[in-house]
């Protein structure tokens, strides 16, 4: 029985590896079309793709984009979390559905809203309002990993330390934000990588400006090239080391 | 005096810095855009622009129109046999995963997130590369003279888009389940077995209904998520294959008549909503 | 050191529907074991939260040492409190947490060091200074909290059911370092538990609470030998109670009368002739005989349990049942079950107890 569910186990690995294998294995392919049998072996595609000055422009607005929507997402989601979790007030059930609405609903959803709203106030789109965007739902994923932390701290830590002698900023500086911190890097880590690889609410509200994906998008019309696979591997490496960090934190 | 009590405070300033910010960017950012999406689903559209006189003739075009609705119910057919589909690949694995993995858990949880963290236009056209008719599958069957030659009957159909929905959305219907069975109290199914009760009676009286809010709350985000999906289709389905996400897309793009786009956003909705709320009472909500 | 005494004046707090107390005062001296001791929601907690500070009263005053701390918030007050779940700070090691209150207080390390490395000891968790709290066992936590409240000497240690988590075993060792660390540091502890054998065991003084108001306050002794009403006689120890009509009152004691029976016993109270009372009786002050004697009771033995150094008896009398404790120095007990025996008392220690008190 332990068996059968292990080899079952890695057969779900291997269904979900398989398209990544893939595309690796084409990023070395020397044909520029991406089919059977491969020719030949590169390593052209990934000096190509370093060169590529749009897949580089495209790079920086999606760092730029989840480094900020990212920011904004933690502080939302770090509050919200302690108002749901420290406080007992009206509305306090409704009011954690509506924070997790963003995801729960179709990111679709919130790109045809936000853009009806975007061109009801006449503001441009842009990163600006794809960050917006990006913010509004990287707001329930952070607040969802620290609200779920509170919930597991002692209920009277902050009690402990205020009967230990802290004022209520010494509480906060020296207990609850400690306390909390390893789980805002965690949900920030994870809106960070929601953020970063974004299209269907992005290509709503992106104006002149491509984002890496909507880049992609914009090329795979043609006809993906083994360019495309060059870069995602380097990210899919790059994201490797992102989320053993990330491992390190979510274990404390 | 319970613990509940003890909890509650008053609500003094720091409760007001904790809530105000989240409060407000939800409601300005959010639930103002739902509200005016909810508005353009009520105008007219004259060709080429926005009438903002209020009007059902929108929603009366969704339901007369035999393509939209085709495409509806499309949708939901194809959304909840993903979500079947998931469920029955993530739930053994999941359980395997929760507790049998033992010291290998966390490199077995990693491995699970990864693949979210590369691309999903490209994880999507991977099986464009895997299914097409130069593509691996292809190869691999004529190979192995499975087949005398390639066919073309592996992409560009409903079925293509199944397997890379599924493929697509499956780490969120594992991720609950797996929250799910690790929520088990290891002493119940102990206790189970010391009554008497063999696995099978074990796993259908105990473990099941104890990991239904998990399940639910995976179907839940595998179901809304293919709802809303319009790049999966536009990439690996067929002519015809389009979903509802697609109408969205292209009513708020190139057709460019929000308000009927709008109307279509709104009936998808008010669907997830009724969804949402028979879910939330089965606890889903709680186990995202 | 400031000084430890505790002083309540008129308190009373309220919570709509759930228990708070009411208009309590009590005086506790420094350096005093006091316990509060009640059934869950009599409002001990709510009290121990009033000193702690986590909670303002409505009215009424709270003075430690010669301080009016009445309006001061928790942390300006020189009062810790070991809790129920133990708050340890998860994230810190069992000498950061340890730490905390000197670090808040600005203490330079050497001095820190020292007092840290004393409290650990004091708790007997010497070797453990690095790990966290969530390597640790309840008992071991529970230790941790202690030296965590005690490393800076406060005037006050408030515990909140510190040892209800715990196994028995555990409970027991726990206990007697508790009042060790009393003995040893001569900080004033307020210790809230339900359990009566823990208040009995620990303390100097102790106040029993029920529905927010204080019913007794004294030593063990006091409390257990003389309960002032049938409802701390019913919560500390065990007892049998006989309820009828008082029928006679003289000097200090009164006479009962039920199914023509007449009892004996101390008027707790004053009372009047004919009222509904009721008279309680320790087991251990029962003596079982197989002949009658005068204002006996008969029944049959139903249940005698072998306790080594006691023998329980539980016997079908016409009045009810009854608890017997027979201490015995040596040989079997001295009656079986199926016996039919006579059950007497010295009216001493009968005391009677109004009705509707119970």
């Amino acid at each position: 029985m332990k068996w059968t569910l292990g080899f079952y186990t890695t057969l779900v690995y291997l269904f979900m590896y398989l398209p990544i294998a893939v595309i690796i294995l084409f990023s070395f392919s020397q044909s520029e079309i991406l089919s059977l049998p491969i020719s030949g072996w590169t390593f052209d595609w990934y000096r190509d793709a370093l060169q590529d000055a749009r897949l580089k422009a495209g790079l920086e607005n999606s760092l730029k984009i989840a480094f900020i929507a990212t920011l904004v997402a933690s502080t939302l989601g770090t509050l919200g979390a302690l108002a749901v979790q420290r406080y007992q007030f009206l509305g306090r059930t409704a009011f954690r559905t509506a924070i997790m609405l963003p995801i729960l609903l179709p990111g679709i959803i919130t790109g045809v809203a936000m853009l009806s709203f975007f061109a009801t106030i006449h503001l441009p789109l842009g990163l600006a309002t794809v960050m917006i965007g990006h913010a509004t739902f990287g707001f329930p994923v952070v607040f969802n990993t620290v609200a779920s932390r509170l919930a597991r701290l002692p209920k009277n830590l902050e009690e402990a330390a205020a009967d230990l002698g802290s004022n209520p900023r010494q509480t906060f500086q020296k207990v609850l934000f400690p306390a909390m911190r390893s789980s805002i890097i965690a949900g920030a880590l994870l809106a960070f990588t929601l953020s970063f690889d974004e299209i269907i609410v992005t290509l709503f509200l992106t104006g002149q400006q491509n984002t890496l994906p909507t880049e992609i998008w914009a090329r795979l019309r043609f006809g993906m090239t083994p360019e495309i696979n060059a870069i995602v591997t380097m990210i899919l490496i790059l994201s490797c080391g992102l989320v053993l960090l990330s491992q390190r934190f979510s274990k404390e | 005096m319970t613990k509940a009590e003890i909890a509650k405070r008053p609500r003094d300033f720091s409760f007001w810095i904790t809530f105000s910010p989240a409060f407000s960017w939800l409601t300005f950012f959010y639930f103002v855009p739902l509200v005016l999406l909810l508005a353009y689903a009520f105008f007219h559209h004259d060709y080429v622009r926005v009438v903002r006189t209020f009007t059902l003739e929108n929603f009366i075009e969704i339901f007369s129109n035999p393509g939209y609705r085709n495409t509806l119910f499309r949708t939901f057919r194809i959304a909840t046999l993903v979500t079947v589909i998931d469920a029955l690949i993530a739930l053994p694995a999941a359980y395997f995963i929760a507790l049998h993995t033992g010291r290998f858990k966390n490199i077995a949880m990693i491995l699970l997130l990864l693949p979210l963290w590369s691309s999903y236009l490209v994880r999507i056209f991977a099986w464009r590369i895997i299914l097409g008719y130069n593509g691996v599958l292809n190869g691999f069957l004529t190979q192995f003279h499975f087949l005398k030659e390639p066919t073309t009957l592996f992409l560009y159909n409903q079925f293509s888009m199944v397997i890379t929905l599924c493929y697509i959305w499956l780490p969120f219907m594992v991720l609950p389940l797996i929250g799910a069975f690790e929520r088990l109290p290891k002493r119940l199914l102990e206790a189970s077995a010391d009554l008497g009760a063999s696995g099978r009676i074990t796993l259908q009286r105990i473990v099941f209904p104890l990991i239904i809010p998990g399940l639910l709350a995976g179907g839940l985000s595998v179901f809304s998520l293919t709802v809303g999906d319009y790049i999966t289709p536009s990439m690996v389905g067929g002519a015809g294959d389009i979903l509802a996400g697609n109408i969205v897309a292209s009513q708020f793009g190139v057709a460019d008549n929000w308000p009927l786009g709008a109307a279509f956003a709104t009936v998808l909705l008010i669907i997830l909503f009724f969804l949402m709320s028979f879910l939330s009472k089965k606890g889903a909500l709680e186990n995202l | 050191m400031t000084s430890g005494s505790i002083s309540i004046r008129s308190l009373k707090k309220s919570y709509g529907n759930a228990r708070g107390v009411e208009n309590i005062s009590l005086e506790i001296q420094s350096g005093e074991f006091f316990t509060l001791l009640g059934a869950s929601g009599s409002g001990k907690t709510t009290l121990l939260r009033l000193i702690g500070g986590f909670e303002k009263p409505d009215q009424g005053e709270i003075w430690i040492g010669d301080q009016n701390v009445t309006q001061t918030s928790a942390y300006r007050r020189n009062v810790h409190t070991v809790f129920q779940d133990y708050a340890l700070f998860p994230h810190l090691t069992v000498r950061d947490n340890v730490a905390f209150a000197l670090d808040i207080k600005r203490i330079g390390a050497s001095e820190q060091k020292q007092k840290i490395d004393e409290a650990l000891q004091l708790v007997g968790l010497s070797g453990f200074s690095e790990r966290k709290p969530s390597q640790l066992s309840g008992g071991q936590q529970q230790r941790v909290a202690l030296a965590r409240a005690i490393v800076d000497r406060p005037a006050v240690l408030l515990l909140d059911e510190p040892l209800s988590a715990l196994d028995a075993k555990i409970r027991q060792e726990l206990r007697e370092s508790l009042k060790q660390l009393q003995r040893s540091t001569r900080i004033t502890f307020l210790y809230v538990t339900h359990d009566q054998e823990e208040a009995l065991i620990l303390s100097d003084r102790l106040a029993v609470m029920q529905n927010g108001f204080l019913q007794q306050v004294g030593t063990p002794v006091d409390i257990y030998e003389q309960p002032i009403n049938g409802y701390v006689a019913r919560f500390i120890g065990k007892t049998n109670f006989i309820t009828g009509k008082l029928k006679q009152m003289q000097n200090s004691y009164g006479t009962i009368q039920i199914d023509s029976l007449n009892f004996q016993g101390h008027l707790t109270t004053s009372l009047n002739l004919e009222s509904d009372v009721q008279l309680m009786i320790r087991p251990e002050n029962v003596q079982i005989t197989s002949q009658q004697l005068p204002h006996s009771l008969s029944g049959k033995i139903v249940q005698a349990h072998y306790l080594g150094a006691t023998t329980e008896y539980l016997i079908i009398t016409q009045l009810g049942p009854f608890r017997v404790l027979e201490i015995r120095q040596r040989g079997t007990p001295s009656h079986t079950e199926g016996a039919n025996v006579f059950l007497s008392w010295n009216s001493e220690n009968a005391r009677i107890y109004p009705t509707g008190n119970l």
